[in-house]
């Protein structure tokens, strides 16, 4: 928690910042009065630079010091303001006083934000992100902060309910890591029927679920396999592409 | 309660409030709100109840060039 603050001062300085303390009569009021207090002020200010947000159950996650130290860092940077717009970018829905702060309400990752203004695509396919403001687009029909999270989250559900449900029936391809067998590399025609064949040959049950993760991130299932998709142009067989995307690893 | 503004310069006004009290302290970045909230209950070396050593750590020389070795101390510093 300190080395978080450290970081903050370091970024911010101490010139704008005000300690508001508090004391308490040890007479009166036992240490667990005292964390319980502490408990209500996290609470109610919401503050950011608290790693530690139970402190009766205090666990702190490295994924979350990096998180955090990441979103100081980010927001020590210059503040541009980042618009979302509908898709034809007519009306402006929400916008952010920077990528941090988009980050830390919205969750959106400032490398979401930065590949999508890049590209030029529009985020969950429905939002136009810019760092400047479309000068004829309405601002009159903007969503308050919570309504713009709760549709960001539905959007982003749907995104990944159509993307998990499209990718069902394409085929996958099984490699086992270090040795490349052809026997051992097989190619079922869909999600459910690669589970069961991993599941036969490893002895446990393998949820569609995960194998659907792992074909996203590309990681190493079990240590053992690495999963991909192929892509089957209309004329080709599965039999065909399986042979090329074989023989192309090889 | 004691809001402080000029830390660095107000050392002492906080160490005087401080003394014989549990303490809850606050920071608060104020262009934004970003805040962070911490306790104490210790005692110090001479048994009296003091949380200054806890929040006097986050503009302490040593304890900063500790944290962040690698980076001046000096840039610590805005005030």
């Amino acid at each position: 928690m300190i080395f978080i603050a450290t970081e903050f001062f370091y970024y911010y300085g101490f010139k704008d910042v005000t300690l508001t303390l508090l004391r308490i009569d040890p007479s009166q009021y036992g240490p667990i009065d005292v964390t319980k207090m502490e408990q209500y002020f996290i609470d109610t200010l919401h503050s950011e630079l608290n790693v530690v947000r139970d402190v009766f159950n205090p666990t702190v996650t490295s994924e979350t010091l990096s998180q955090k130290s990441k979103l100081i860092k980010a927001a020590s940077g210059k503040m541009a303001p980042v618009y979302f717009y509908n898709k034809e970018g007519d009306t402006l829905l929400f916008s952010f006083e920077s990528k941090a702060q988009a980050q830390l309400l919205a969750g959106i990752t400032s490398s979401t934000i930065k590949k999508a203004i890049e590209t030029g695509s529009l985020y969950l396919n429905y939002f136009l992100i810019t760092t400047t403001p479309i000068e004829n687009a309405t601002t009159e029909s903007q969503l308050t902060m919570d309504r713009a999270s709760a549709f960001l989250k539905v959007r982003n559900d749907n995104m990944k309910e159509s993307s998990y449900n499209s990718s069902i029936q394409k085929p996958i391809l099984c490699t086992p890591i270090g040795i490349l067998e052809p026997n051992q590399t097989f190619l079922p025609n869909f999600r459910n029927k690669a589970c069961e064949k991993l599941s036969k040959l490893e002895g446990i049950h393998i949820p569609s679920k995960t194998v659907f993760i792992r074909l996203q991130d590309g990681k190493p299932y079990l240590k053992k396999w690495i999963l991909s998709y192929i892509n089957i142009s209309p004329l080709a067989t599965v039999e065909d592409s399986a042979f090329l995307a074989i023989t192309h690893k090889r | 309660m004691l809001k402080v503004q000029d830390l660095f310069d107000n050392r002492k006004l906080i160490n005087e409030f401080n003394k014989g009290y549990y303490g809850i302290y606050i920071w608060t970045y104020n262009p934004t709100g970003v805040c962070l909230v911490g306790q104490s209950t210790r005692k110090t070396v001479s048994g009296k109840y003091s949380f200054y050593t806890r929040v006097s750590l986050y503009f302490n020389d040593n304890f900063l060039s500790n944290q962040l070795r690698p980076i001046k101390i000096y840039d610590f510093y805005s005030y």
